[in-house]
């Protein structure tokens, strides 16, 4: 299979207010795309379609399979952690793992037992027992446990402390990431994970505004540090963005030719979090 | 079927309280109660002649117990069955263990429609929807599970509490008529014809669930369906209904319809009657009865399907 998701066109509207518009992108199969923008962005809308959990207009194949007509199949091979706190709070930590064995035909007692063992977790504590940050532990031990082609994490560290959220990304990157599972995750905290992700999506306002991997980032954008005297020309070739850094102005060019940026000044590859700042910046002019 | 297992367990695990733990303080405070009335620590002020209640013609019978010792109170009963028709004596019994049970089965019914209520209502609620729809679980699924753990689940662990508080009575019985003259075994243990009372709670069970499955299956979509206060929905509507058609039509269709598919009272005070005389109205009204439930049931299904946390 060439894409494990391919979306055309989505479209969800709540009343007047247009949550997402025409968006479009692909997850290729061993890719880590992070879906990135800031609240109210459509994030969480656009998972939600992925996942078969909220109806939607447009083109979506998701592993061969349209979401809107068949949740439970799609959730055999995809995982799903909403944001922390959606483990229901009278569960035990045993008795959610005989449920999953018991719905989930690719989970595995052991390696969940084995994860779990790893932590501070107690198998015959209720979850509402358990600290924010071991809430979240046990979600993801308890997903890693499930092979999957698919793993959709909708801000999965929100509201955790720094340590809890290091350690999230960690173990993900470690303990789960084969190459053969793909992982889409969405958040507004771009510094966290722009070290882990092979793919990009930046979302604003319902609208996918950049999709690029990884790789043809360095291509595509650039980001110049302008020598005062070359800051007219600069502007004319129509930065995304232009700031003040130290006397000289900081700008960042899609799609320009480097031959003629180089004798602008300082060359650089824009930080995620820097280009995260001018496309949304960009949106709101 | 394995997928449905874990899920009525799943029910279980989340309703302890109420489809185990309520029954089991209901049958110990009930025992309780027995043991007390047997060491003859408790005074006349509870001779509860355990039948008052229960209209009978066989009234004149009944014995006044006055400033007797309770412990009393097992014996004279005994001697007074004792002392009946054979016929007469099981009217009596059946009264005595029907009334008994109904204690358990009014506690049954409330949990059953707050079970409902909350069923497809509180994890929108406490967002864990999300978690039980990322597992590869169809709706249809979710709610059939809901309806067993609902509907057969806990009236079997119910039906289970109501058959020790019938041995229960009928022990304390036995030891608080012991050394009469006469043989509790026929008085009491053959005459209270435990086995069929036992199966026939099944099969009046299971006929009252079907013609309540309108009531059932109204309690799970609005369940499935509102976004707050599911109890003001689930009354409510119904009742607007029912005036509206009042106002409108100056008919009462509707009214009665609710009121009869929704507690079924006569169903458990003349259930062998009205179930050995089913004539073509009622098993009409009956099959309209199962229809109405099974569409209500399966909007809630299609319902659930688009379910979001709320």
């Amino acid at each position: 299979m060439s894409h494990i998701v391919k979306a055309m066109n989505l479209r969800k509207s709540y009343g007047d207010f247009e949550a997402i518009r025409d968006v479009t992108f692909t997850i290729e199969p061993g890719s880590i795309v992070g879906l990135i923008g800031p609240n109210g962005a459509g994030k969480t809308t656009t998972l939600k379609s992925i996942l078969g959990l909220t109806s939607f207009e447009g083109e979506l194949d998701v592993l061969g399979v349209d979401p809107r007509h068949g949740r439970h199949h799609i959730m055999e091979r995809v995982c799903f952690v909403a944001d922390v706190g959606v483990l229901p709070r009278w569960l035990k930590v045993k008795n959610a793992i005989d449920y999953i064995e018991g719905v989930h035909p690719r989970f595995s007692r052991a390696k969940a037992e084995e994860l779990i063992r790893a932590t501070d977790i107690r198998m015959d504590r209720k979850v509402s027992q358990l600290s924010k940050g071991m809430v979240t532990q046990l979600h993801l031990a308890l997903i890693l446990a499930i092979d999957v082609e698919l793993l959709v994490l909708d801000e999965p560290t929100l509201g955790l402390d720094i340590l809890y959220r290091k350690e999230f990304y960690d173990r993900l990157l470690n303990d789960y990431f084969d190459h053969e599972t793909s992982i889409v995750i969405s958040t507004h905290q771009v510094e966290e994970i722009e070290s882990l992700l092979s793919h990009l999506l930046f979302i604003n306002r319902g609208e996918i505004v950049l999709d690029s991997s990884m790789d043809d980032l360095a291509d595509q954008y650039r980001q110049v540090l302008v020598n005062p005297e070359h800051v007219e020309k600069a502007l004319s070739l129509g930065p995304l963005i232009s700031r003040d850094l130290l006397g000289k102005k900081n700008m960042i060019f899609e799609n320009a030719d480097v031959e003629v940026l180089k004798h602008l000044g300082e060359l650089h590859v824009p930080s995620v979090t820097d280009l995260f700042v001018a496309k949304m910046q960009r949106g709101d002019a | 079927m394995k997928q449905l297992l874990i899920l009525t367990r799943r029910e279980f695990w989340e309703h302890r309280g109420t489809f185990l733990i309520l029954p089991a303080v209901v049958t110990g405070v009930f025992i309780g109660f027995l043991l007390l009335l047997l060491l003859g620590l408790s005074s006349n002020s509870i001779a509860i002649n355990i039948d008052a209640d229960w209209e009978s013609e066989y009234e004149t019978h009944e014995l006044r117990v006055e400033d007797s010792s309770l412990m009393d109170v097992f014996g004279m009963k005994m001697a007074e069955l004792a002392a009946m028709p054979e016929s007469v004596r099981e009217h009596r019994l059946d009264q005595l263990f029907t009334g008994i049970s109904l204690i358990w089965i009014g506690v049954l019914w409330i949990v059953i429609i707050f079970y409902l209520l909350g069923a497809l209502y509180d994890d929108r609620r406490d967002r864990s929807v999300l978690f039980w729809k990322s597992m590869p679980v169809s709706d249809a699924l979710t709610v059939g599970a809901k309806l067993a753990a609902g509907l057969v689940l806990a009236p079997m662990i119910y039906l289970g509490f109501i058959v020790i508080a019938h041995l229960s009575l009928a022990m304390a019985a036995t030891i608080g008529a012991s050394g009469q003259q006469f043989s509790l075994w026929d008085t009491l243990w053959v005459s209270a014809n435990f086995f069929s009372r036992w199966a026939g709670f099944l099969v009046l069970y299971a006929f009252t669930v079907l013609w309540c499955l309108p009531f059932f299956g109204w309690l799970l979509l609005v369940s499935s369906w509102a976004k707050s206060a599911p109890m003001a929905w689930a009354v409510g509507v119904p009742i607007l209904l029912a005036l509206l058609e009042g106002m409108l039509l100056g008919s009462d269709v509707l009214g009665r319809f609710f009121l009869e598919h929704m507690l079924s009272i006569e169903f458990w005070q003349q259930g062998r009657e009205v179930i050995s005389n089913f004539q073509l109205p009622e098993a009409l009204e009956f099959v309209s009865a199962l229809v109405v439930g099974m569409v209500l049931v399966a909007l809630a299904v299609w319902q659930r399907g688009k379910a979001d946390e709320i």
